[in-house]
């Protein structure tokens, strides 16, 4: 009839410049311990002890040697990067209603290594393949921490309490929790008795993110189960005896010409695309593996 | 459970269970302090170099039963 008219789909909605950032990762090792400045060729860290406690000795009485103990901790900085192809007809129109796609990726990759440095330290593995890294080798908590509780999910705060007396045990401090989104799930449905509904931990209902619970700083973050990983928590003294830093960082690189992904889709000046490319050298060092302990799912006793 | 650290001497009462070096089970239901004094006075009565001494004959005596057999063949 065309008597009314209505809007149906004639008005395309209205274009934004701002790209969500969906992008999601963080790192627990980041928020529990301390960057510090990382030379590219790596530093080496020198942990020293002494073995023995002080020795009473009576007058005119023999002395005896107490011992101490020096190792090092080699903080070798590993490459990591992260890259994706766009269409040139995407670069224009993007720069045309000044999308910031250049930023929003710069920041999508901070996420990114930050999560990787995560995968990397706790588990030792590509964070993109999910393999054993060689390079990685007793380099990450899963190859160094023996201190280990068996995890249980009826009872995670027991668990987390045997394993803080692990660490305590041998006479180290423990200054944060870093626990997978199972474990915590698991703290959070815990009830104060055995006939009350009242939860054990109020701050953890319904996915509030927390930074500490009785006082120690925690970080819930899926890197800690990562691939399916056994590890739900892992708890220690990451302020002192965990160290990591960032050697190098390149900005984000735009690449017009090659093949810079060695990839089947060949040339980028052949097709008409441009290669985003972000780059860090990042390092990291578990200076006292006795200072940690691990809560594992399934762990033999 | 009630760990204990064997070198140490450190304990840990959990419901957990702990897998760790050095790190042993050392009982459900008893508490610490029983287990302590009850455990102290076993190290001195199980001198380990007299139970081996006394397995030591045993072996010898077999021995000459052999030769015997034999020079009634």
């Amino acid at each position: 009839m065309g008597s009314i008219i209505t809007k149906g789909n004639l008005f395309p909605p209205a274009l934004t410049n701002q790209l969500i950032d969906t992008v999601r990762g963080k790192s627990s090792l980041a928020r529990l311990s301390q960057s510090q400045p990382l030379p590219f060729n790596g530093e080496t860290e020198f942990t020293f002890s002494l073995d023995s406690e002080v020795d009473l000795v009576a007058e005119n009485g023999a002395k005896s040697n107490g011992g101490g103990t020096v190792a090092t901790v080699t903080m070798q900085p590993v490459k990591v990067e992260y890259g994706m192809r766009v269409s040139d007809e995407f670069k224009y129109a993007a720069e045309e209603v000044q999308l910031q796609y250049l930023q929003t990726f710069a920041e999508g990759f901070a996420k990114k290594v930050a999560r990787g440095l995560d995968i990397m330290a706790f588990h030792g593995v590509n964070p993109r393949t999910g393999n054993t890294a060689s390079a990685l080798n007793n380099k990450n908590f899963d190859d160094l921490i023996t201190n280990t509780v068996v995890y249980d999910a009826d009872a995670p705060q027991d668990n987390v309490a045997a394993a803080v007396g692990l660490v305590e045990a041998a006479e180290h401090e423990v200054t944060g929790l870093a626990m997978a989104p199972a474990f915590k799930s698991a703290l959070a449905s815990l009830k104060s008795g055995s006939t009350s509904y009242a939860p054990l931990f109020p701050q953890l209902g319904w996915g509030a993110q927390v930074n500490e619970i009785n006082g120690l700083p925690v970080d819930a973050n899926s890197t800690v189960s990562f691939n399916s990983n056994a590890d739900r928590a892992i708890v220690g003294n990451f302020a002192d005896f965990f160290k990591w830093g960032i050697a190098r960082q390149i900005p984000v690189e735009v690449i017009e010409f090659g093949n810079p992904d060695n990839s089947d889709a060949g040339d980028l000046k052949g097709h008409n695309q441009i290669y985003l490319r972000g780059e860090a050298y990042i390092g990291w060092g578990i200076l006292v593996p006795d200072a940690f302990a691990i809560v594992k799912a399934g762990a033999s006793a | 459970m009630l760990y204990r650290n064997v070198k140490t001497g450190a304990e840990i009462e959990t419901k957990s269970i702990i897998s760790a070096p050095n790190w042993i089970a050392v009982g459900a239901d008893a508490p610490k302090k029983a287990e302590s004094k009850a455990e102290a006075p076993k190290e001195p009565e199980t001198p380990k170099e007299e139970i081996k001494e006394e397995t030591k004959p045993v072996v010898k005596k077999t021995a000459p039963k052999k030769n015997v057999k034999r020079t009634k063949k």
